[in-house]
């Protein structure tokens, strides 16, 4: 017997060591990024199956009934079986549409109906209830049991061992699994610590074992041999009076089967925990060997017991009796230690995630409903808290209740059977796609309610809550309803026929109702993806992260607390809602990750703006506007990126930095290559003009050479016949002689008309050759025919160098020009005539600015404005007669030779035309250094 | 007594107008129509002086040239045309034509060169 104060503080020691294990697994889930556990972990974590009740009551089953105990194991054994599909299956759904819990599960199916979840949850707990009872139970009696000291007072923790229980439970169930409001409900820690807890018992367990078989007995033969010869009639008579023994076999096995999945702490740890679904392999093989290891001393102990005299009344305690009064302390200790872990383990699952349900199908509700409870939404967590507390609390009642009166086998197969009710509804749901809400709703609450009628009712009878009349009579005296003989039928027993009636109300009303009444569309489509979850794809496993869970409004008041740091209230408002709408997100209830990171580089932009870059960011990253574990997931988004574009980050940077470089680069080229395309595109079509002009002139050039030759002769011999006419006309009178002189000027003129014709149109080939200008001026003015009365100035500059020029061209040159001139005096004249104007023509040759330049300057007429920027056009005359190509045949010629020419001209004063030629300097053809426009007249 | 003066041309016309002013000048004159023409009467006789049209059917008026060079060494010739073809211009300055002419020719031009190719070459 040990002292209980001990006993407490080991007790508390080890919940102290699972809590540290616990926090560390918390801890590198959250710096891993991804929760920690292994398969091994999840498989040992189911192993929460075995709770106190097997831990204690598998010994006491075996010694009332024999190997009715085993069913509770063979069946989670079978269900396993079918493991790979319906559990995947529930995994795969719970991932898709974050299922939190088996109320949320069902709920979510049904058209994510309100009352179906609440009905749920209601169940869950009235179900667990019995359940926690049944820890309690096997705690207080253990706990009883190794402290106690027969005659000594009951210490104050012994007395008190209720409350203090509780608290502790309470405390280290919150303190272990509900610190946060998580919205996947996954707790790593938690499931760490469930893991070592079944750990924990295994081996104590089968410590007792090892020692009650092989320490008290002589092994397993040992054992087998002395039942065979010793086993007291009384138990024989106790087994054989079980006459239903095989129907209540079948029951227990069916039952276990369900529960392995649908109890509600089984649900959390097989489906909502898992996070990987090939662990369910490993869980496969690994969870039936746990279970095998588990039950192969319970016989031994349960025979052992017997054996050495205890009574079969204590066989539930027969684990911890044997060892404790065989002096084995420590083994004691282990064993207390083994049936606390189990009972610990139980009870901390189930309230974690019953309350979850409460929270969540029954306070959200109702908080919806009645509006003056909206401050609760923000006191999740603290919710939580209470329905934890609520939930173990009324556990706790129970066992106070009704404890006393049922042994522990019978209460834990209460539970199994309201675990039982949600079978129909989450089977069918997942292969039915007819199974609708309202055939939910009637099944959950037929079968429920036949549930309490014929099992937790007589519980309450039993205990003697409720007048035995019922039991006995059935209500109202209506023998037919009897509880535990509903509808006559008495052959199965209590259990089985609760069962069966159960099982009947359940599924024939759920049936009923799916034909009966139709499906919403949402509910049709939820069903589909129930029902098709495993033909879906894996990839829909990753979407946890991108889907909407956050909070807007709690991070719009972060942002809103962010702005309010620089700018007054009203603005920050304003910004706020501008970031938001400009992600998107405005009117959303919550958002998902991405949405989130969008928000917060609209706000580090929008704040940037007026704070600068470093400040805002940290101001950003110091408002926590992301939790640790949205920047996780956010962090997981991109890595999911990287991965899926198979580049590690620092890859990612480079080649991110090389294609902004590019980009740069490129857009830099891109634009000169525009430049120099529109340069390009210029010069082509003056290039086009040009050769378009060339053409034509090329083919002009070839007409009018034709056509020249083709005149000339003609006009050759015209001019012939009329010399002779002229010559040999006898005694001509002056009108013939006018005639015939008029015949010899006109084939002058057309002569001039096809030189210049000819000059304009030919091609360029000019035979630049060196020589001196002033000797060749000398001689083309000596060739030309000035009329009478009109001088002509010879100013010709000394020591002029030599320049190359085409003496033909620029004698046209000159001779063009001096015609012009010799025009512009006659028109003067003719306009003046009278006066003492005096005609005169001035012919200079000089070096100007290192060019030869060859003036032509007349006192004529002149031109005005108009006229003289239009002089060199081609075609263009102010002659009645002309062709207009004289001064356009200058310019051709003398930009041939690369030179310049310049008019100038006042109206009645003169005209002056400047030739302005390159020297030619030893060979070199340089090009004038006035070359341009010489359209473009000084005037 | 002078001797003749010889015009070649293709066109007829030409010829004969030609021929009617040089006769009235005092020119004893004979035509040829073509440059094989000109080269057969060459051959026969002497001429004081050629008018050849450079641009003619047959061979052209300075091959013509080149070929009298050959039989008559001392000939002299003037050359018109009415195109102005630049490297037969050259190719005939260079064999040494007396002149070269453009078309149409006037008259007192030609008269002028006439006379001054008529005149005995100074020792």
């Amino acid at each position: 017997m040990l002292d209980a104060v001990s006993v407490l503080a080991v007790l508390v020691l080890y919940m102290g060591l699972l809590f540290l294990t616990a926090l560390r697994v918390e801890r590198r889930s959250s710096e891993e990024g991804r929760p920690f556990n292994s398969a091994l972990i999840y498989s040992l974590s189911l192993g929460v199956y075995c709770t106190a009740w097997t831990y204690y009551g598998s010994v006491g089953k075996a010694v009332t009934s024999g190997l009715l105990f085993l069913p509770i194991y063979l069946g989670p054994t079978i269900a396993i079986m079918l493991w790979w599909t319906i559990l995947r299956k529930l995994v795969r759904i719970k991932t898709i549409h974050h299922i939190t819990s088996i109320a949320d599960f069902i709920s979510a199916r049904y058209d994510k109906s309100l009352a179906v979840g609440a009905l749920a949850t209601f169940i869950a707990l009235i179900g667990t209830m019995p359940y926690i009872a049944l820890q309690f139970k096997a705690v207080f009696s253990t706990f009883a049991l190794i402290t106690s000291e027969p005659g000594a007072e009951p210490s104050w923790i012994s007395s008190h061992l209720g409350s203090v229980t509780v608290s502790l439970m309470i405390v280290f169930t919150i303190v272990l699994g509900v610190r946060r409001v998580d919205p996947t409900e996954r707790h790593p820690g938690l499931v760490m610590a469930i893991a070592v807890e079944c750990l924990v018992k295994l081996v104590a367990f089968l410590a007792a074992g090892i020692f009650v078989t092989y320490f008290m007995f002589d092994g397993f033969g040992d054992i087998l041999a002395r039942v065979r010869m010793e086993l007291p009639q009384h138990i024989l008579e106790m087994w054989k009076a079980d006459q239903v023994w095989s129907v209540t076999w079948m029951t227990y096995l069916v039952l276990a089967m369900s529960a392995i999945m649908f109890l509600p702490r089984q649900f959390h740890v097989s489906v909502v925990e898992n996070f990987d679904e090939k662990h369910i392999r490993t869980a496969m093989w690994v969870f039936p060997l746990y279970m095998l290891l588990i039950n192969v001393f319970v016989f031994p102990i349960a025979m052992g017991g017997i054996l050495k005299g205890h009574s079969h009344l204590e066989a539930d305690t027969f684990v911890l009796s044997l060892p404790l009064q065989a002096g084995q302390n420590w083994l004691s200790v282990l064993v207390f230690l083994g049936g606390a872990s189990a009972a610990t383990g139980m009870i901390m699952i189930s309230s974690i995630t019953v309350s979850t349900m409460i929270t969540n199908h029954f306070l959200l509700p109702l908080v919806g409903w009645i509006p003056w409870l909206a401050f609760l939404r923000r006191r999740l967590l603290h919710c939580r808290w209470a329905a934890l507390a609520i939930v173990i609390l009324s556990g706790y009642w129970f066992e106070q209740a009704v404890g006393e009166s049922y042994m522990l086998v019978n209460i834990g197969m209460i539970s199994f059977a309201a675990a039982f009710q949600f079978a129909p509804a989450i089977l069918h749901g997942i292969f039915w796609r007819r199974g609708n809400k309202m055939g939910a709703l009637l099944g959950l609450g037929a079968g429920f309610t036949v549930w309490f009628y014929t099992l937790l009712l007589p519980a309450f009878v039993r205990s003697g809550w409720v007048s035995y009349a019922l039991l006995d009579q059935g209500p109202f005296g209506i023998a037919i309803l009897r509880p535990e003989r509903l509808f006559g039928i008495t052959e199965l027993g209590p259990l089985a026929q609760a069962v069966f009636w159960s099982t009947v109300f359940n599924v024939g009303f759920y049936v009923f109702g799916s034909l009966v009444f139709k499906q919403s569309p949402t509910e049709r489509s939820l069903a589909e993806d129930f029902v098709g979850a495993l033909t879906a794809g894996p990839d829909l496993t990753k979407s946890t992260h991108r889907e909407s869970y956050i909070d807007l409004a709690s991070k719009a008041k972060t942002i809103l607390k962010v702005f309010g740091q620089f700018f007054s209230e009203e603005e920050a408002k304003a910004m706020t809602t501008k970031c938001i709408r400009e992600a998107g997100v405005e009117g959303k209830d919550r958002i998902s990750i991405t949405e989130l990171a969008r928000i917060h580089n609209e706000v580090e932009r929008f704040l940037s703006g007026s704070v600068g870059a470093a400040t805002a960011h940290r101001w950003l990253t110091q408002s926590g506007l992301f939790s640790d574990r949205e920047a996780r997931d956010l962090s997981e988004v991109y890595s999911e990126i990287l991965a899926g574009l198979k580049v590690t980050p620092e890859d990612l940077q480079r080649r991110i930095d090389y294609y902004q470089e590019r980009e740069a680069l490129l857009g830099q080229h891109a634009a000169e290559l525009e430049e120099k395309v529109r340069e390009r595109t210029r010069d082509l079509e003056a290039a086009q003009e040009e050769l378009i002009k060339r053409e034509r002139l090329s083919v002009l050039g070839q007409l009018t050479g034709v056509v020249s030759h083709e005149l000339r002769n003609p006009l050759g011999v015209i001019s012939f016949s009329n010399y002779y006419l002229k010559r040999n006309i006898k005694d001509p009178d002056e009108k013939i002689v006018k005639h015939l002189d008029r015949i010899a000027e006109q084939v002058g003129h057309c002569d001039l008309i096809i030189d210049e014709l000819l000059e304009y149109t030919r091609g360029t080939q000019s035979s630049l050759v060196r020589g001196e200008i002033n000797p060749w001026i000398e001689q083309v003015l000596d060739q030309m025919a000035i009329p009478e009365g009109i001088r002509v100035h010879r100013s010709l500059g000394r020591s002029l160098p030599p320049v190359r020029f085409d003496g033909e061209k620029l004698r046209r040159v000159v001779i063009n020009l001096v015609e012009n001139a010799l025009q512009a005096v006659r028109s003067r004249v003719e306009a003046e005539k009278g006066s003492d104007y005096r005609p005169v023509l001035r012919v200079a040759t000089s070096l100007v600015d290192g060019a030869l330049c060859i003036e032509v300057s007349d006192n004529g007429m002149g031109m005005d404005l108009d006229t003289a920027s239009r002089a060199f056009e081609p075609l263009f005359t102010t002659k009645p007669r002309g062709t207009g190509l004289g001064l356009a045949v200058v310019k051709k010629v003398v930009e041939e030779h690369g030179g310049r020419v310049l008019l100038s001209s006042q109206l009645r004063q003169g005209t002056s035309v400047s030739v302005f030629l390159s020297i030619d300097q030893e060979g070199n053809d340089q090009s004038d250094p006035l070359h341009g426009d010489p359209t473009r007249e000084p005037v | 007594m002078r001797k003749p003066v010889l015009l070649v041309d293709d066109n007829v016309m030409f010829l004969d107008s030609a021929r009617d002013v040089l006769e009235g000048e005092g020119y004893a004159v004979i035509t040829a129509q073509s440059g094989e023409e000109a080269l057969g009467l060459i051959r026969g006789q002497d001429f004081s002086a050629v008018l050849m049209d450079i641009k003619m059917a047959g061979i052209n008026g300075v091959e013509t040239f080149v070929q009298m060079k050959q039989i008559k060494p001392d000939v002299r010739v003037i050359m018109c045309t009415a195109h102005i073809v630049e490297d037969l211009i050259r190719l005939a300055e260079s064999e040494g034509a007396f002149a070269i002419l453009k078309k149409p020719v006037k008259i007192e031009i030609l008269l002028d060169v006439m006379e001054r190719a008529l005149k005995p070459a100074l020792p």
